[in-house]
């Protein structure tokens, strides 16, 4: 048996038929950009988020984009942010003209580390932060992050873009976030049929003003307050993702029951390898399922993997420090604990629909891969 | 945290009459409602005009945005300092009355000002019923006319 690394398919075919029926009413009424659908997707994803205020946006990159220049940001000015992540929020410090300060993560729960983030304040100053809730949970410290950050002025950008479902002492992660952002990438917990993402704020007169950026910093038709972006949604993705909205809390149950799953298989293994998942406190949404190495890299480990047929994934391979367009950036340490993190990730497959004999499978895969050495 | 309130009066008048009345007040709204001092169109647009309306104390633009299908008129504040709102007005046809409608008025605000909200509050019903009643009978009064 094959073990696909994900298969989006599961989740389509449960929606699949009210979304063409869907998607023939957004052609006979013309919802190319915006519309009725855009607006009802806009106050659903308020109420399940808990967040005041939801601006959909043309994908999770924009909605960064767009978050850092609606909280002020301006060339020149500098951005901490996480050395592990995707690569999207360093382009996008780096698109606002901004200059950005790499911070390495926390060894237990693998985001942003606050100690490092507060010593690095001391040195670099940052103007702002983007806090990323990776990997489907947030930070252990997500409430001395808010603090600190009111308390010294340092504008706080918190990239949910893997948090759909999050919630950090039973309160969604979204909710007291200045400006959060989330991407709705087809593989992430909530997808679109393609690419589609959004801004959250509680500030009404922020929301006005992302909604404006979103729109070529539209006021009227042909008028304009803000220098800003095309980044808008379609009918086509808002009536997609309001069918998946539906389901979504089955799916996140699916994920995290497989993550439940690997976490126990893998536990008894501490001489192989560390599995991760939310820190007391934070309920998880099960997007990905983060085993650390102890012996072989991450690449061996996908290497045998392969050859027994299980998909896997290694989020991320490299950190952002060591791409090539971030060689030089600034950073608050010398950022050992992500650059390891880094060289030893594997991620087995995990999706929703994912069954107990795949996830067995790959867990058997995995522990055979640790046990045949290097 | 977001504040509405709804009104609606019955307007005994043609659909004609009464979108056509609801046309004017987009592009002279000083002529229905007292305490608007005047007002200048900024731009128009396929589907509507954002036009500039002055109050006292303030200059205040709009977006506003028709579709006569649907008998609805949407105004959204644009670039105010400390409040977002929006004024839906939406023609309804009568149950039971030939050429009779309600026109119904849905207004929306959020603001972070408590004094700005505070005014709001006190002059919201009269500003937006003495549009309604002079929109009511411009309507009612060409109606009249016509016959």
């Amino acid at each position: 048996m094959r073990v696909p690394f994900i298969d989006l398919k599961r989740s389509v075919e449960r929606i699949r038929d009210q979304v063409l029926l869907d998607w023939t009413s957004c052609l006979d009424n013309c919802e190319f950009v915006g519309g009725p659908s855009v607006q009802k997707l806009e106050k659903t994803l308020s109420q399940f988020l808990d967040s005041e205020h939801v601006i959909s946006c043309a994908n999770g990159t924009d909605a960064l984009v767009i978050g850092l220049q609606a909280l002020g940001i301006k060339p020149g000015m500098k951005v901490a942010l996480p050395n592990m992540t995707f690569w999207a929020p360093f382009e996008a410090v780096v698109q606002i003209g901004a200059t950005p300060v790499l911070v390495d993560i926390n060894p237990d729960d693998l985001q942003m580390d606050f100690e490092e983030f507060k010593t690095g304040f001391q040195q670099h100053r940052y103007d702002a932060a983007i806090l990323v809730h990776l990997f489907g949970w947030t930070s252990a410290r997500l409430a001395d992050f808010r603090q600190f950050c009111r308390e010294n002025n340092v504008r706080l950008l918190e990239d949910g873009a893997q948090s759909f479902g999050v919630k950090n002492r039973g309160q969604s992660v979204y909710t007291e976030a200045e400006v959060a952002t989330i991407s709705f990438y087809p593989a992430k917990v909530l997808g679109a049929g393609g690419d589609a993402g959004a801004i959250m704020t509680p500030d009404p007169k922020r929301a006005e003003m992302i909604r404006s950026l979103c729109n070529h910093g539209r006021a009227g038709h042909y008028t304009y307050d803000y220098v800003g972006w095309n980044s808008r949604l379609s009918g086509v993705q808002a009536t997609f993702l309001l069918r998946m909205l539906e389901h979504v809390q089955g799916f996140i149950d699916s994920r995290l029951e497989a993550e439940r799953f690997y976490y126990e298989f893998f536990s008894q293994y501490p001489e192989h390898c560390r599995v991760y998942r939310a820190p007391e406190g934070v309920t998880g949404n099960g997007y990905l399922i983060v085993i650390e190495s102890l012996t072989q890299t991450g690449d061996e480990l996908a290497a045998k993997l392969k050859d027994y047929r299980i998909g896997c994934a290694r989020t991320y391979p490299q950190t952002l420090g060591e791409q090539l367009p971030a060689r030089g950036a600034l950073a608050t340490s010398d950022l050992r604990h992500s650059q390891r993190l880094s060289r030893m990730v594997i991620n087995l497959p995990l999706f929703a629909g994912i069954t107990r004999d795949e996830c067995q499978l790959a867990a058997d895969s995995l522990l055979k891969a640790f046990e045949s050495g290097r | 945290m977001l504040s509405e309130k709804s009104y609606r009066c019955e307007v005994r008048a043609p659909y004609e009459h009464l979108w056509n009345a609801l046309m004017e007040e987009m592009e002279h709204p000083e002529q229905f409602n007292k305490g608007i001092l005047g007002s200048r169109i900024l731009e128009r647009f396929n589907n509507g005009i954002l036009r500039v309306t002055s109050v006292p104390d303030a200059d205040v633009r709009e977006k506003i945005v028709f579709d006569y299908k649907k008998g609805t008129l949407s105004s959204q504040l644009v670039g105010h300092p400390v409040l977002v709102g929006v004024i839906e007005k939406k023609i309804v046809p009568h149950p039971e009355l030939k050429d009779s409608f309600f026109l119904e008025s849905h207004i929306e605000w959020e603001t972070t000002s408590a004094p700005v909200d505070s005014m709001i509050r006190r002059n919201m019903e009269r500003f937006v019923t003495q549009s309604l009643e002079s929109v009511k009978s411009t309507a009612e009064t060409r109606s009249i006319a016509a016959y």
